[in-house]
């Protein structure tokens, strides 16, 4: 068993207090890098190879690199929170479990590229993760550990939690800036980047939580060390959120680069119910989905990109034999097709219409040319948008489409889902199916 | 200033101009929708990818800055697949019945499928319905219609300065509208038709009037204040049937306001059947012309020319003021030509109180107090009104002229009712009939706005061409062709043969004028030099 | 139907301080919203007036920022909330069978509110605990690896709170 870095504290009775997380050298870290330069720091990062957690996989270090160091405009952090790619739950227990954590790393990364503002923004349903975040920044307050000149190194930083209110768009950097900021959350057109043109018009930075809770870690140990955890340039450990069909769904921090089948057969114990594997999404609803013959591949950003697919979120939904992969794309839509924030032609119009095409495919009233136009509807989309929410929608639906073309052309003969949409876990109790689908 | 090439033609662009820009200046045209030259850019519609040499994804041209060696390709054909893309989403939910749609002939949605969309559609689905709801008294909005560009957001948020249209609901729901109430402040919601690139935005009161390409267009001036925003009229039938602006980025950018839009509706209605007056009978207009020039004639042959008094209105062009100058100074040799400064308060051609004076509508609603001014002298300078009635109430004048003013409403009409009996020859002058008018010895009916060519003077010294919109037949003239009449019949020949040669005598007698000539004024006009 | 409204001190206290924390006051939209509809269930229009005059923004401004969130409430719900998840790691694990599963019990639509008025069921989108599912939020609490059996349990205890309380 490979050692637990993020999660460490996770069973630690009360490891959310400032308490806990100081007698276990919390803030050590912090101290530590207010005594170093900014410029210091970012190059730590930079030599350790921290790629961003939230999916893209972008290095931080050099994310913090590209704010300009001779702004004159207040510069900001926004620490994203804003968890909502379908199969993703790791930051919210970083958040519920070790929040101080979040809040070291944050305010390192401020210091690096000279923020003296940061804004956690946490989706609104997170109203434990919120809490305990308000709670422990109002502890980090008192203890100085933020606020005015922090530990008497003459630097300042405020640090609030921005509550988001309900939209998946939000998790882009630009619509969480957007949103930060009180409108909706529709993205910006880039350029400009955040890191010229951001929150209130300053230079920002926008990091994913998990991302910033590794930093305090690295300050301390160094970037060796974090690059060891993981093949070459995808060092650390990763949370995996595992979720459908396995023994034992939940969060495991694992090396970076573990492979997918171990994940879920050895890690997760296998298939629930001994079923046949039939699929795996890598990496949250919108990464291409893996069938069973492709899952021997390491999860890290650069092997999944090589299998056409994405690290992603890091959320592995594993699905059985007995589920239908029209459904699965049909849910999938419809999540798109809620979340789509309506702005640009291509995914408010697109996105809608493969729902409803799904819809119909899947209630037995596809057409021949409907996985065709399906496919091609996805290019339509894929990269002519203005944010990649279109691309997320397109990229899944695609991949089913194209992996489990079976099953789309007998939906379509047999004018009807051959499995029935997806199972019952319950098959003793009788359900009837309501009326919205 | 950076060169690049489009479609392997290199063209230079301004420092920091968008692909899409620097592209249609030089007549290379690419397809948007969104996009706006006076409003801010928004890249929603994605109308307008176009393929940039080294970059993997098709970028909008509207919100590309043009860099020194890009190689830009508008036509190719990844560009085409996705323009066509663009194109079959922006129909899915919208009607395909454009013949009924008042848009009809005026739509870029419609051009563009035209160019670039395909013949069936692949969309088995139900379209998205909204029911039509009047926004206001100017603006119809038809959802169904709309593409989400949202032009109309942005001129009320950036331009206008009242955010009263918002985006609401989210993803294929969204829509675009007003809050709550089906109102609007602004006074400049008729600007969201002009703006709106479909027909989910339409005024109501052109709706449905006419189809745009049966109507003639023509550029010319709105007269319905002193700021001389440039508009196109509409015609249909020898009638006008709307004014939309037209682009002066010295005067109004591409904006005008509700009043000034719907500034022709009085003139459209008031002027069929004026008819000249004499004693109040309907006599022929040389029967009219007559008259008045052999009462003048007398006058000036028994020295009495200097007690006619001239009273102008300031909606009146700088020839028809130039020849009223002339004929007080050279023929009758009167010294009292007063003119009325611009009403604050009142509309020029009818009712419609608007008393903003924002951004656009200026307090003063008269076209061309400021050509009044140069030609005629400033207020403080001319003779006054005040004088020139007083004068009259004292029974030294033989007559007075008035000509584009209605006494009777300006001033106590109780007092000018008294005034007529002890002149004369009480002339008015005027494209409508007033009450002053009726109690004139002669009425002599002038063209309006709309028929008149000729300049204004607008209120920071900008000359612009008014040009004939509307042609109606005799015995309606311009006001400065019936003085030169008159001024024949007099005995004094002037021989202008159009304004074009009134100008040219401007040009020579009118201080800062020296530069105006029809030629040069252009579309866009241009500025006095006053010192 | 026109709502009165009263906004109490503690709200417009806590707005306050919520809108020192921003450069321009208009950030402090999303939270403020948050906090008028803590007080008052949810946000009808008067609230959407109430929060625009108080950050000095546009009505239609504060009425597109609402209607883009899915959290704010532009009717009135019950007097408690069923928020089921039935988004695919939820579905797989029976979320869209739980869903149904509460229509029939309730004998509503999701969107809906039971007759009585107690209940307000809505169907909601990836809620963040797809390890643990399914989900459902309960007045904003989590309830997580849900069955029929449990769905009951919640559904008895709700009565019984109510019945014990009183209506309230």
């Amino acid at each position: 068993m490979t050692e637990r870095v993020l999660t460490a504290r996770f069973q630690t009775p009360d490891s959310h207090r400032l308490s806990t997380y100081q007698a276990d050298g919390g803030y050590q870290a912090a101290k530590k890098a207010l005594s170093m330069k900014p410029g210091e720091i970012i190059d730590l990062v930079k030599a350790s190879g921290l790629r961003g957690r939230g999916g893209a996989g972008f290095p931080a270090g050099l994310k913090w690199s590209f704010v300009p160091k001779d702004s004159d405009k207040p510069k900001y952090l926004c620490i994203n929170a804003d968890e909502g790619e379908p199969g993703t739950f790791k930051d919210r227990y970083l958040m519920e479990l070790d929040p101080h954590a979040v809040i070291e790393g944050a305010m390192i990364a401020a210091y690096a590229f000279c923020a003296n503002h940061a804004y956690i923004y946490v989706r609104g349903e997170f109203k434990l993760p919120m809490m305990r975040l308000e709670a422990a920044l109002e502890e980090a307050r008192e203890a100085n550990l933020i606020g005015r000149n922090i530990l008497g190194s003459g630097y300042d930083l405020e640090m609030w939690v921005h509550p988001g209110a309900g939209a998946y768009v939000c998790g882009e950097e630009t619509a969480l800036i957007e949103s930060n900021e009180g409108h909706r959350g529709m993205p910006r057109l880039k350029p400009p980047f955040p890191a010229v043109v951001g929150l209130f018009g300053g230079p920002t930075v926008v990091n994913n939580v998990e991302t910033l809770a590794y930093v305090p870690h690295i300050v301390n140990r160094g970037a060796e060390w974090f690059g060891s955890l993981g093949p070459e340039k995808n060092g650390g450990t990763k949370l995996y959120g595992v979720s459908g069909h396995v023994k034992k769904p939940g969060l495991y921090e694992l090396p970076m680069g573990t492979p997918l089948n171990e994940i879920v057969f050895g890690v997760c114990g296998g298939m629930r119910n001994d079923r046949k594997l039939k699929a795996v999404i890598p990496g949250g609803s919108s990464t291409p989905v893996l069938t069973a013959d492709e899952i021997k591949v390491n999860m890290d950003f650069d092997s999944l990109a090589k299998a056409g697919s994405m690290l992603g979120s890091g959320a592995v939904i594993v699905m059985d034999e007995g589920t239908c992969m029209v459904r699965v794309a049909m849910r999938l839509a419809k999540f798109y097709d809620h979340e789509s924030c309506g702005q640009c032609t291509p995914c408010r119009e697109g996105v809608p219409w493969i729902r409803k095409i799904l819809v119909r495919i899947e209630t037995g009233r596809g057409c021949r040319q409907d996985p065709k136009l399906l496919l091609e509807l996805c290019d339509n989309i894929q990269g002519n948008t203005v944010c990649p929410l279109g691309d997320a929608c397109a990229m899944p639906i695609r991949a089913l489409v194209t992996k489990f073309r079976d099953e789309f052309d007998a939906h379509i003969e047999k004018k009807q889902c051959p499995i029935g949409g997806f199972q019952n876990p319950w098959p003793s109790i009788k359900i009837q199916a309501c009326k919205v689908s | 200033m950076p060169k690049f090439t489009i479609n392997g033609v290199e063209i230079e662009a301004k420092e920091g101009q968008t692909v899409l820009k620097a592209a249609l200046e030089h007549g290379i045209y690419i397809p948007h929708l969104c996009y706006h030259p006076y409003l801010k850019v928004a890249g929603n519609c994605r109308m307008c990818l176009v393929e940039i040499e080294k970059m993997p994804k098709l970028q909008i041209a509207c919100a590309t800055e043009a860099r020194e060696g890009m190689v830009v390709l508008t036509m190719s054909e990844k560009v085409i697949k996705a323009r066509k893309a663009v194109l079959e989403f922006l129909l899915i939910n919208h009607p395909l019945d454009c013949p009924v749609c008042d848009q009809c002939g005026e739509c870029k949605l419609q051009d563009y499928c035209f160019q670039y969309g395909q013949e069936t559609s692949r969309f088995q689905e139900e379209k998205r319905s909204y029911p039509k709801i009047a926004v206001g008294d100017n603006i119809v909005r038809d959802m169904n219609r709309c593409i989400h560009c949202t032009r109309c957001i942005r001129f009320l948020r950036d331009v206008a300065g009242q955010e009263e249209f918002t985006l609401y609901e989210r993803g294929g729901k969204t829509q675009v509208g007003p809050y709550r109430e089906n109102s609007l402040q602004t006074p400049f919601s008729l600007n969201l038709a002009d703006v709106c690139p479909v027909g989910a935005l339409t005024s109501r009161h052109f709706r449905f009037q006419a189809r745009s390409w049966l109507m003639q267009k023509v550029r010319t001036l709105c007269a319905a204040c002193s700021r001389g925003c440039n508009v196109y009229a509409w015609i249909s039938k020898g009638k006008v049937l709307r004014l939309t602006p037209a682009v002066n980025e010295s005067v109004n950018m591409s904006w005008m306001c509700d009043f000034g839009h719907r500034s022709i509706q009085p003139s459209n209605d008031g002027q069929p059947g004026l008819i000249p007056l004499s004693g109040g009978r309907q006599v022929e207009l040389t029967e009219s012309l007559g008259e008045v020039a052999s009462k003048l004639s007398h006058y000036i042959h028994a020295g009495d020319g200097s007690r006619v008094g001239v009273i102008a209105s300031t909606c009146l062009t700088n020839e028809d003021l130039y020849m009223l100058r002339k004929l007080a100074r050279e023929v009758l040799g009167t010294s009292l030509i007063a003119w009325i400064p611009g009403t604050q308060d009142e509309a020029p051609f009818g009712p419609l109180d608007e008393p903003l004076d924002t951004w656009f509508v200026r307090k003063d609603k008269t076209p061309n107090a400021r050509g009044a001014q140069n030609i005629l002298g400033s207020t403080e300078h001319a003779e006054s009104v005040e004088s020139v009635l007083q004068a009259a109430e004292q029974g030294e004048l033989k007559a007075l002229l008035v000509f584009g003013e209605d006494l009777a409403a300006r001033y106590d009409a109780g007092r000018i009712k008294q005034i007529v009996p002890k002149l004369d020859l009480f002339l008015v002058v005027d494209a409508r009939m007033t009450r002053s008018g009726q109690w004139a010895h002669v009425f002599i009916p002038d063209a309006v706005w709309l028929e008149k060519d000729a300049t204004f003077t607008n209120e920071v010294g900008r000359v612009q061409r008014l040009r004939p919109v509307v042609d109606r037949e005799l015995p309606i003239r311009a006001a400065f062709g019936t003085i030169q009449e008159i001024v024949k019949l007099v005995g004094v020949n002037w021989y202008f043969a159009s304004p074009a040669e009134v100008m040219e005598e401007i040009a020579v007698k009118v201080p800062g004028y020296q530069e105006i000539s029809y030629p040069l004024l252009d579309e866009t006009g241009l500025l006095v030099e006053m010192k | 139907m026109i709502e009165k409204i009263a906004i109490g001190p503690e709200t417009e206290k806590a707005i306050a301080e919520i809108i020192a924390r921003y450069p321009v006051p208009e950030a402090a939209l999303i939270p403020a919203l948050h906090k008028v509809q803590d007080e008052l269930g949810w946000l009808p229009l008067e609230a959407i007036d109430w929060v625009a005059g108080r950050l000095s923004l546009p009505k239609a401004r504060v009425y597109g920022v609402v209607s883009f969130y899915t959290m704010f409430r532009r009717s009135k719900p019950g007097r408690h909330r069923l928020e089921v998840c039935t988004n695919l790691s939820c579905s797989l694990m029976g979320g869209e069978h739980l869903r149904d599963y509460l229509c029939e019990k309730l004998k509503i639509q999701p969107g809906q509110t039971t007759s009585d008025g107690r209940i307000t069921l809505t169907e909601v989108e990836c809620l963040g605990s797809c390890g643990s599912a399914p989900v459902m939020l309960v007045d904003d609490a989590f309830y997580e690896n849900l069955t029929p059996e449990t769905v009951d349990q919640i559904l008895e205890q709700l009565h019984q709170k109510e019945t014990r309380g009183g209506v309230s």
